[in-house]
């Protein structure tokens, strides 16, 4: 019995799922476009469980019946997707009324088969004019080749809607018969019916009718026709077999749009020979079009086109020079190398010009242009040196950091300058050594420079670069000399270093002393802070005290530590802090590290009448800290 | 036609030149000079006189009434238009006389010298110019006319009221002195016949009005000296002195820019015609002409001092037309004269009034003063008191516009010692020593960056830039 | 009468040091200025203001220029993301890419070294004006010494709650423009010129695309 029940049970759960699609219709025959869409969507959700062929017949039955307009509307929509020839009668019926023709003939469009198709032939025959305009369009759409002699006559029609569509459905269709039967109204200058006949050799030379499509072409790609249809035609023309000849001939066109078209056909152009064409057509261009044939030569990647870019940077106009610029840079040749540094280099020259030029000879890729470079360099006049140097440096060009080295003794001061900004992006492991010998012996208005550079050149450096830096530390008799090495270490990083620093730290040398201390205080981890601590209550100097309490107060920002830690760093430094900077500085930090401690030293400080504003702009982060009252 | 009938219409015509936006004009440095020594005749009843410029009392004294009348006791109180009214209302007593003057010849002349006298451009200007020019043109015409008068039918009366008339000249400006001198040349053709206790008569009364308005009725007696020696002074100056050194041409250049030469060509012309015929004419001719030449012979001139002359020459035009034409034609002439006068008048006193092309305007204020003085008092208002005005050039009339600010401090040298205000103005000469005062004197921490006060260029007149930095 | 003479004697002697010293003349700050002639008529063709070259921004001494052009640029950030710190005192100030320096990211520092101790009067900077940015904890300080330690001026701060840890800055934020901004230098003497930021309201990275130091070398 319990077994019985449950069957039961289960069949009446089943039976009332069963998708109810007779009620579905019935609600449908009801339906309205300013109601909701729950009817259609639940239509939807059991049409998608039933196949077509049971649903199909449900719908033709709907459509002929007395449902609403809308809810035939929506059933026609379902039919366009997933009808087929069964449906085509009901169709054909519904194009006949007037309410029903658009949706039914949006319906016999999609569907496939030569039963949809005879449909609206029949139409386009038996229905009045007005009815004629979407029917042509459908056949244009389907492409169908059979109502080709039914459309022709259209094209003639005296309501010129019908005429244009049958034009363009005759376009669409794309048969050899379609396009002779726009042959005479686009011979008699008609520009919809070259439009279409545009279209039909298009689909022509994709099924591979590519003389037809060239015959047409080359009919419409003359001085009379209007100048949009004969650049489609020069397109159209860019991939036939006929040659470089039309494509020539358009470039002397004097319309500029035909040569504008021209030249986008040369660009694509497979044939070597296009270039040679571009190039020597070049000089009738006008101004305007000459960035464009620039443009279609750097696209073709053709090198016999250097000359003419070289020649282009000088010209009067800024576009042209623009585009040659540009051209240059993406076709690299050392040759060009040169050119675009004397033009970046020329006083004379508006600096936006020497910009773009400075700018291209960046962008040049390839090692032959660094070679390029570096070769120039030696021979070249000031002007042209300090500008292959900045590109140098720019490129970052290692080859040339010797070169660059030599220039440091210039007594240029610009190109020293523009040397020692060039060998920070170039030095690494070679140059390290010779840095080091001219830094020894160098002026100390240059001192920094060289720090910079050896800092560079270190960081680039291997493992013998370390060492020969911490020998010449070693081996330094003149304290300025330990100093540098100490800055130059400190921006450098790296363990091998720590050691060296943390000795300066006990140097008898004040100056040694305050390199070391700024070397720590730039270290990437707080490591040093014990050292710098300890230091901010040993070193007799008071300006080397600050700087260490300075150091902490920065490694202490690193924020590694855990906060009870750093805010015992930060005491530390408040106790032994004089001045009011570095009081600030901890007031700065306090609320990082937000805590009662943090607050209660915010709170000791709002007495110090030099720091009590700061203090209370602390407190006031870090109250939420404040001691219950 | 009634003259007289007519020489209402004439007044009203010259009211309406002389009365509209009185206050338009930017103060001229002249007259914001002669509104400060106003200012310390109303406040502290004192006068002070200084033989070598700045002149009689006579102008001063005229204002007291409209200033008490309008109860005005400070110079904040004081105004444009009010000050202006006064030369004003001589200006159009001066038409007045101006009919009085040609109409003892004939009440046609009269109504023309009058038209004339409505419609000159030159009188109009100065009607509206609070300097004492349009006085002593008045008092002068009031002494042409007791003199004229006397020569005809003499009396007491008439000698009094030439000899007061002559002191308030006098007590107006020292130029009158031309005015007596150009009589002097001229009255023998009125064949006077004066008595001696008319003479004495005449002398005592002009030296008792001079001596009282001097002393301000006795109350500065000291002032009376200077008074003696100022046309000596004066004219030592003005003879001698290389300010304002202008051709012997001057004079006549001015009136025929302005368009009173016009007339007055003609005027000449007509009365060499009718030198024989008319006494009046060879007197008119001859007083206009030597006090002409008496004032261009001065290398010292401004426009204004030609205004006797002009006036003159106005009143001798006015009889010469009624002399030389029919009653028709000197009415269509007089007319058409006076019309492109009155044109002339009110393109020169409205339009162009402080234009480059204007004759009569004479190192006019630009309106920039406006904007200038509306920086500093607003400045002052935002609570920065101090100005500092540093320049030994002449910036009036700009003590006029700042009139009602107390905190502004003017110095003609670098004021060192003392902090640099957060306004100061100076003038362009000034300018590398002002930056080395406000830049080194304060101590460093104290050197406050100083902006330019204003967003363009500023003129107080043509050639004379000020300019203005701000903290 | 022996004591008047004496009495005078010590009065004179006591007021020695007085009638000995040199008297300078005191400045004379008169309620307004002495009355004038007429002033001289000037002709000008016409009453317009003249053309000529553009007023300065500000008033500043004779021989004042920009004495940080090309000077030495050192900085917190060794190796800026874009361009170099030379960029801020190479003069050029349009702002296109190329011509600006952007350091890294948080309170970062860039210092000037002009060589030598200036009077300073006025600094002029250019952050970023591309787009409207404002800076953040913009602070501008000036000292004779390279560590900014001991007399050290701080003539710019618009930090208003100390996160740059330099103290709390009165002067107001301001949105960056292709004018610069310029600040009161307030006429201190030093070599160093520092300024801090603190990322914008665009990112948190720093840039600066120039700065100028107007001054003279002190008398």
């Amino acid at each position: 019995m319990k077994q019985f029940s449950l069957f039961v049970c289960v069949a009446a759960c089943a039976l009332a799922a069963e998708p109810d699609l007779n009620g579905v219709l019935q609600k449908l025959a009801r339906y309205d476009y300013n109601q909701g869409r729950e009817g259609l969507l639940e239509f939807e959700a059991i049409a998608r469980k039933l196949p077509a062929k049971e649903l199909e017949p449900q719908l033709i039955t709907f459509l002929s019946g007395e449902g609403s307009l809308a809810g035939k509307d929506f059933i026609v929509r379902q039919l366009s997707v997933m009808g087929s020839s069964a449906a085509v009668p009901a169709l054909a019926a519904a194009l006949r009324k007037t309410e029903t023709m658009e949706m039914a003939r949006f319906a016999l469009e999609r569907i496939p088969g030569e039963v949809s198709g005879e449909a609206l032939r029949k139409a386009l025959k038996d229905l009045p004019e007005s009815a004629k305009l979407g029917i042509t369009n459908s056949l244009g759409n389907r492409r169908d080749a059979k109502s080709v002699s039914l459309l022709q006559p259209l094209i003639f029609s005296t309501n010129s809607a019908l005429a244009l569509s049958a034009i363009a459905a005759l376009g669409r269709i794309g048969t050899p018969e379609s396009l002779a039967a726009l042959a005479s109204s686009r011979k008699n200058g008609s520009l919809p019916a070259m439009e279409a006949s545009l279209v039909c050799a298009e689909r022509l030379a994709a099924q591979g009718n590519v003389a037809a499509a060239d015959r047409v072409y080359a009919e419409l790609n003359q001085p009379a026709t209007p100048v949009m249809v004969r650049v489609a035609a020069l397109h159209g023309l860019t991939n036939s077999k006929q040659g470089l000849a039309p494509l020539a001939a358009a470039l002397n066109d004097k319309d500029p749009k035909v040569q504008g078209a021209a030249i986008r056909g040369l660009k694509e152009y497979k044939d070597p020979a296009a270039s040679s064409l571009l190039i020597r057509a070049f000089p009738n261009l006008p101004a305007a079009i000459r960035p464009h044939a620039i443009t279609a030569l750097m696209h073709r990647q053709d090198p016999i086109a250097l000359p003419l870019f070289v020649q282009a940077s000088a010209d009067e106009s800024s576009t042209i020079r623009a585009a040659a610029y540009t051209a240059l840079s993406a076709l690299p040749a050392p040759s060009s190398v040169s050119v675009l540094a004397k033009l970046a280099s020329d006083p004379a020259k508006d600096p936006a010009d020497r910009d773009a030029a400075r700018a291209a000879l960046d962008r040049m890729r390839g090692k032959s242009i660094d070679d390029a470079i570096v070769v120039a360099l030696p021979s070249a006049d000031s002007l042209l040196k300090l500008e292959l140097v900045r590109s140098a440096g720019e490129r970052s060009i290692r080859s040339a950091s010797p070169f660059l080295l030599s220039l440091l003794g210039s007594t240029d001061r610009s190109l020293r300058r523009e040397a020692f900004k060039s060998l920070r992006e170039t030095a690494s492991a070679p140059e390290v050594v010779p840095l080091l010998s001219l830094l020894a012996g160098s002026k100390p208005t240059d001192r920094r420079d060289f720090e910079r550079a050896l800092s560079a050149a270190l960081r680039r450096g291997d493992a013998a670069s370390s060492k020969a830096v911490i020998a010449a530390f070693q081996s330094a008799a003149q304290p300025e000399m330990k100093e540098s090495l100490l800055q130059v270490m400190g921006q450098a990083g790296g363990d091998e270093m720590l050691p060296l620093l943390q000795t300066g730290l006990r140097s008898t040398n004040a100056d040694i002393v305050r390199a070391s201390i700024l070397g720590l205080s730039e270290w990437p981890t707080d490591t040093p802070i014990e050292d710098l601590l300890l230091l901010t209550s040993t070193t007799p100097e008071p300006a080397n005290q600050i700087l260490a309490q300075r150091g902490v107060i920065q490694l202490v920002g690193l924020a590694t530590r855990s906060v009870p830690d750093s805010l015992q760093l930060l005491e530390a430094v408040l106790k032994v802090a004089r001045m009011a900077d570095e009081k600030k500085a901890i007031l700065a930090l306090l609320p990082r590290f937000a805590n009662k401690t943090a607050f209660a030293m915010a709170q000791s400080l709002e007495s110090d009448p030099e720091v009590s504003a700061e203090a209370k702009a602390a407190l006031s982060r870090l109250q939420r800290f404040a001691p219950a009252k | 036609m009634n003259a007289l009938h007519v020489l209402p219409f004439v007044l009203i015509l010259a009211a309406a030149l002389r009365l509209p936006d009185l206050a338009d004009r930017p103060m001229h440095a002249d007259e914001a000079i002669q509104a400060e020594r106003f200012a310390t005749l109303l406040t502290a009843g004192e006068f002070q006189y200084d033989p070598a410029e700045y002149h009689g009392p006579a102008l001063l004294l005229a204002t007291l009434p409209a200033a008490l009348a309008g109860g005005r006791g400070t110079l904040a109180s004081l105004d444009e238009t009010l000050l202006r009214s006064v030369p004003t209302v001589f200006g159009l007593v001066v038409v007045a006389l101006s009919y009085c003057l040609a109409g003892q010849f004939n009440p046609g002349a009269g109504l023309a010298a009058a038209a004339l006298s409505a419609v000159s451009p030159g009188l109009v200007y100065f009607s509206r110019f609070y300097i004492p020019e349009m006085l002593l043109v008045c008092f002068t015409a009031w002494l042409l006319w007791a003199v004229i008068q006397y020569c005809a039918r003499p009396s007491l009366l008439l000698a009094l009221a030439a000899g007061i008339s002559g002191g308030l000249a006098f007590a107006t400006k020292e130029t009158a002195v031309l005015s007596f001198l150009a009589l002097a040349a001229a009255l023998p053709l009125l064949k006077p016949t004066p008595r001696l206790a008319h003479a004495a008569a005449a002398i005592a009364s002009a030296a008792v009005t001079i001596a009282v308005l001097f002393t301000l009725m006795g109350r500065q007696p000291e002032v009376l000296l200077n008074t003696i020696i100022s046309p000596a002074v004066y004219f030592q100056r003005v003879i001698t002195g290389s300010s304002h050194s202008q051709p012997f041409g001057y004079y006549l250049s001015t009136a025929v820019s302005s368009g009173e030469g016009w007339v007055l060509l003609p005027a000449l012309a007509g009365a060499a015609y009718r030198w024989k015929t008319s006494q009046q004419i060879r007197f008119w001719t001859v007083y206009a002409v030597t006090l002409l030449v008496l004032c261009s012979v001065l290398r010292y001139k401004t426009p204004w001092t030609s205004l006797p002359a002009i006036h003159a020459f106005l009143v001798l035009a006015g009889v010469v037309a009624v002399s030389c034409l029919t009653s028709r034609a000197a009415l269509v002439t007089a007319s058409a004269v006076v019309l492109t006068l009155a044109c002339q008048a009110y393109r020169l006193n409205y339009p162009l009034v402080i234009a480059a092309s204007n004759p009569w305007a004479y190192a006019p204020t630009t309106r920039d003063v406006v904007a200038i003085s509306q920086t500093i008092l607003q400045f002052s208002a935002e609570g920065q008191n101090r100005v500092q005005i540093i320049s030994a050039e002449n910036l009036w009339p700009l003590p006029w516009y700042l009139r009602g600010l107390s905190s502004v401090e003017w110095s003609r040298t670098i004021p060192h010692g003392i902090d640099p205000a957060p306004l100061i103005l100076l003038t362009p000469l000034t300018e590398a020593d002002v930056a080395e005062y406000i830049y080194e004197d304060p101590r460093p921490g104290r050197r406050h960056l100083y902006m330019n006060a204003f967003d363009q260029t500023m003129f107080l007149r043509p050639g004379m830039e000020l300019r203005g930095y701000k903290r | 009468m022996k004591s008047i003479y004496k009495l005078f004697f010590t009065a004179l002697v006591a007021h020695a040091p007085l009638l000995a010293q040199a008297l300078e003349p005191l400045p004379i700050v008169l309620p307004k200025p002495l009355f004038e002639g007429t002033p001289e008529n000037i002709r000008v063709p016409n009453l317009e203001k003249p053309l000529g070259k553009p007023r300065p921004a500000f008033l500043a001494p004779a021989g004042t220029m920009n004495v940080a052009h090309l000077k030495a640029v050192s900085g917190s950030d060794n190796e800026p993301a874009i361009g170099d710190l030379e960029m801020i005192t190479d003069g050029r100030k349009d702002g296109i890419d190329g011509t600006y320096v952007e350091i890294k990211a948080g309170r970062q520092q860039v210092t000037i070294d002009l060589g030598t101790s200036y009077t300073i009067y006025a600094i002029v900077l250019w952050h970023f004006h591309k787009q409207p940015r404002v800076f953040n904890d913009v602070i501008v300080r000036l000292s004779n010494n390279r560590d900014f330690i001991g007399q050290v001026h701080t003539v710019f701060n618009n930090d208003h709650d100390n996160t740059a840890g330099l103290g709390l800055g009165k002067d107001m934020n301001y949105v960056e423009t292709a004018e610069g901004k310029l600040i009161d230098a307030q006429g201190f003497t030093a070599r160093y010129v520092q300024l801090i930021s603190n990322g914008s309201t665009a990112s948190p990275a720093n840039q600066y695309i120039e700065v100028e130091v107007f001054g003279r070398p002190p008398k």
